[in-house]
């Protein structure tokens, strides 16, 4: 055997050796559906964004009280900033606690960690493959360059043993399956590796929102109070102005309830939307429709309908 | 990750409200009674003031363990790229496997000239 036939047996035998490699690290292969990751990703968007109104909406109220406070009460000396105790050049702070800037810093932190959590999900959807850039094997170039080199390689070894278009074809679609299979292999780590920070974020969402909840509540009750004071003595006509007034108070209060319940249930529903991401991988079908991407679009149809109202 | 007694403090802050509503509806009655109700309207003014407390007091404690939970989440992000890096690098060596082909092609012809 000469030189050039000793290495044509060669490259045969090296890709035959790459050949049993995939193929022993492609026992299974499945597609992993797309479709779920890109609704985990929209319900995070929704979610961030209308939590973010929500807690908007009760700091302005909080807010509005507390100017009228203030206007009332002549207690300007509360706002007055002062340096702290220690020294600190970049910073000063008023000498008591204000709500609403509580309620700014908690809007400002949640809204951080809905963005750690939507950046998390849109990594997710880089890593199924569900976006552009995600790190794929284009099987048909890989086995159109394959082919195009080894018949060169051929044509330099003075070889006339055509190898068989079918030889290249199997490689890119193996080579293919290697790479979905490690893609699997990835999610299905991520997604239970993951699990419990979900779950406490989770726990924070439908904490805050409790909390937001409570305060919307205690913002009417506050508004009706101030409303209604001294009512009985009014005239007929004024009387019918406040009643008016605490009828669109009514409304406007029941539907942000409403808004931070779909929140609620929303976070809630996350940690089961995650596991289901799991299983769609493991299955390498498409879920129906899931709660979390119920809710999201409750939310969204919400705020549509009263854009600007609340 | 809990916030601490954070469940009580909702059903304190729960009951407080319902008191709070309870005093604006005594209030509203007395003075549809023609008396005075200023004593009413000040227990009112004072069961809010221990509301504001109570829920500066709960938003405080949950900002203070969002910055824990941050890390975290933080930590599954950089995990979340590791991963995508890992597969990026997949992709490249298979893509390679095509590419030796060609390397041994281009060294066979060079060794040739020489």
């Amino acid at each position: 055997m000469n030189r050039n036939a000793q290495l044509s047996v060669l490259i045969r035998s090296a890709v035959l050796i790459a050949l049993f490699c995939f193929l022993t690290a492609c026992a299974s292969v499945a597609k992993v559906p797309t479709e779920p990751f890109v609704e985990f990703h929209e319900s995070i968007a929704q979610l961030k964004v209308s939590s973010d109104r929500a807690l908007g909406v009760e700091q302005q109220l909080v807010y509005q009280r507390y100017l009228e406070k203030w206007k009332s009460d002549g207690s300007i000396v509360q706002l007055q900033l002062l340096p702290s105790e220690i020294p600190v050049p970049f910073a000063m702070q008023m000498a008591e606690d204000v709500l609403f800037k509580d309620i700014q810093n908690s809007r400002a932190k949640l809204g951080a960690l809905n963005s750690l959590i939507l950046q998390y999900a849109q990594t997710l959807m880089l890593l199924a493959g569900a976006s552009e850039g995600s790190p794929a094997v284009n099987a048909d170039k890989l086995a159109g360059d394959l082919r195009t080199n080894a018949n060169a390689l051929a044509t330099t070894l003075g070889s006339e043993n055509e190898i068989a278009d079918g030889f290249f074809f199997g490689f890119g679609l193996l080579a293919n399956n290697y790479i979905e299979n490690k893609r699997i292999e990835g999610l299905l780590e991520l997604i239970q590796s993951s699990q419990d920070e979900i779950v406490s974020f989770s726990n924070f969402g439908r904490q805050i929102t409790q909390v937001s909840g409570l305060g919307i509540q205690t913002e009417y009750s506050a508004s009706f109070s101030k409303l209604t004071s001294g009512s009985s003595d009014l005239s007929e006509s004024r009387r019918g102005e406040v009643i008016e007034s605490v009828l669109a108070l009514n409304e406007q209060t029941l539907r942000q309830l409403g808004s931070l319940k779909l929140i609620y249930e929303a976070y809630q529903s996350l940690p089961a939307a995650h596991l289901q991401l799991e299983q769609a991988v493991r299955d390498g079908t498409s879920l129906s429709f899931t709660e979390l991407v119920a809710f999201a679009q409750s939310l969204k149809k919400r705020y549509e309908t009263f854009e600007g109202d609340e | 990750m809990a916030i601490s007694n954070f469940d009580k403090k909702l059903e304190i802050l729960s009951f407080l409200l319902f008191l709070y509503s309870k005093l604006i509806r005594l209030s509203l009655i007395v003075e549809q009674q023609g008396e005075d109700a200023t004593s009413v309207r000040q227990q009112e003014s004072e069961a809010l003031i221990l509301i504001d407390a109570l829920r500066g007091d709960m938003i405080r404690n949950w900002n203070g363990q969002a910055d824990i939970l941050m890390q975290d989440l933080r930590a599954i992000n950089e995990q979340a790229q590791r991963k995508v890096r890992e597969l990026e690098s997949a992709v490249k060596k298979v893509e390679k496997l095509a590419e030796i082909i060609g390397v041994i092609d281009k060294a066979i012809n060079l060794i040739k000239v020489l």
